[in-house]
């Protein structure tokens, strides 16, 4: 064993005999070399357009604009839950908001408790306000924000793609 | 010499003993001795062949011990053969979609005659599994077999450990369930926050933006054909390498 540490291997002493060994000059050397290259980047390139062709480039995920209906509908103070779509929209004085009920720890979808006037994640127990502020638990930040804005036929619509600020209020 | 008492066999009695000699030809051609006809070349056909004797042909007496390995390799390799050959009987009912994963998994339950053995020894055959490669991979580390010279098959050991792992994290969805849904979706959140390509991998993991049809079929994919494949292969490296490698010595 002292022995293997006494005598450490000498790289540039291993690196130029191997180099000497393979006689890049010589003309069996140099297309050696060639064809080893040509070998790697045709690996190179399948494994680019492997990994390349599983991302995908359309998806058949849902429209991520819906339309919720009259604004009539929503008495001021009142918070609707739209589970399949992931949407809180609660109507204040001041107009309609809409969060997003990812939870911002690992994305699970907070619960509303009417009773609490809070939101409750069921995996890792993280609690939100009715505006989406996180107060308790893991999440590291707030819910986010939609926009939330009044259609040509006089509905409303929540489009998921959007993040506005939270103190955005859209009046009817 | 030999040719003067060498005595001409007739054409009957030749075509009589013609099988018995190919057969043993055969059997030669198999295990490389001849039949087994005492302990002597039973024990050489054992030990030279990998089929008959994956272990080290030479080994001290105090590893042959059952206390000494528990066995756990062996078992998780069971393990895995089981899971092998129930999940190709599941396939049969299995369609890995969003519409039929859930109800194909219910039917296996209570419409298909012997379809919650079969489910079940998948299933708890799986948790088994990864308690026993843990398991296995805590007897290595105490017995000090992971240092060198065998500090190659550790490395190829942890490999298959994570491959365990992600078999058993992707088979988790199939049976699409709320469980199912929400521990990928929690899982694939944990890849989101990778550093520099932390969202094109949950992208790329899900085929989509949320847990789908997309999803469940990438899933099943990497489930029943690209992990156990690279499993396999990294097995066959492993257990070669126990036996170049032999036991590691006494504590």
């Amino acid at each position: 064993m002292s022995t293997a540490t006494a005598n450490p291997i000498d790289w540039r002493k291993e690196v130029t005999s191997a180099l000497e060994e393979f006689q890049l000059f010589s003309r069996r050397g140099f297309f050696t070399l060639v064809g080893l290259v040509a070998f790697g980047v045709a690996n190179l390139a399948a494994l680019v357009l492997s990994l390349r062709f599983i991302i995908p480039n359309v998806t058949y995920d849902e429209a991520l604009l819906f339309k919720a209906g009259a604004p009539a509908d929503y008495p001021v103070g009142s918070t609707t839950i739209f589970s399949d779509k992931r949407i809180a929209l609660n109507r204040d004085p001041d107009g309609f908001y809409a969060i997003s009920l990812i939870c911002t720890h690992l994305g699970c979808t907070p619960r509303w408790f009417q009773t609490d006037n809070m939101f409750r994640c069921p995996c890792h127990g993280s609690r939100y306000l009715r505006n989406g502020v996180r107060f308790f638990g893991p999440a590291p930040r707030p819910m986010d924000v939609v926009k939330v804005g009044l259609a040509a036929d006089g509905t409303i619509f929540v489009d998921r793609s959007k993040v506005v600020a939270r103190t955005d209020r859209t009046a009817v | 010499m030999a040719q003067d008492t060498q005595t001409v066999q007739p054409a009957w009695k030749k075509a009589l003993f013609l099988p018995l000699e190919i057969g043993v030809q055969l059997w030669k051609s198999v295990f490389r001795h001849g039949l087994p006809l005492t302990d002597k070349i039973a024990t050489r056909t054992a030990l030279t062949n990998y089929w008959l004797h994956a272990h080290p042909p030479r080994i001290r007496k105090s590893h042959m011990k059952f206390s000494y390995t528990f066995c756990l390799g062996g078992i998780s390799f069971f393990l895995f053969v089981l899971l092998t050959v129930t999940g190709l009987f599941l396939m049969f009912y299995y369609v890995p979609s969003v519409q039929y994963a859930y109800q194909n998994m219910k039917d296996l339950q209570y419409a298909v005659s012997f379809g919650v053995v079969m489910r079940n020894l998948h299933r708890w055959g799986a948790h088994a599994m990864v308690i026993t490669v843990w398991l296995h991979m805590c007897r290595v580390f105490y017995t000090g077999s992971y240092k060198p010279p065998r500090e190659f098959n550790w490395g190829i050991g942890v490999i298959l450990l994570l491959l365990t792992l992600l078999l058993s994290f992707s088979g988790y969805l199939l049976p699409w369930d709320q469980l199912s849904l929400w521990a990928v979706t929690v899982g694939t959140n944990m890849a989101k926050y990778a550093p520099v390509a932390g969202p094109q991998t949950r992208f790329g993991m899900l085929g989509s933006y949320a847990v789908g049809d997309a999803t469940i079929l990438r899933f099943y994919v990497a489930h029943v054909l690209g992990l156990p494949l690279v499993a396999s292969i990294a097995m066959m490296i492993h257990f070669w390498r126990v036996r170049k490698d032999g036991f590691s010595g006494n504590l």
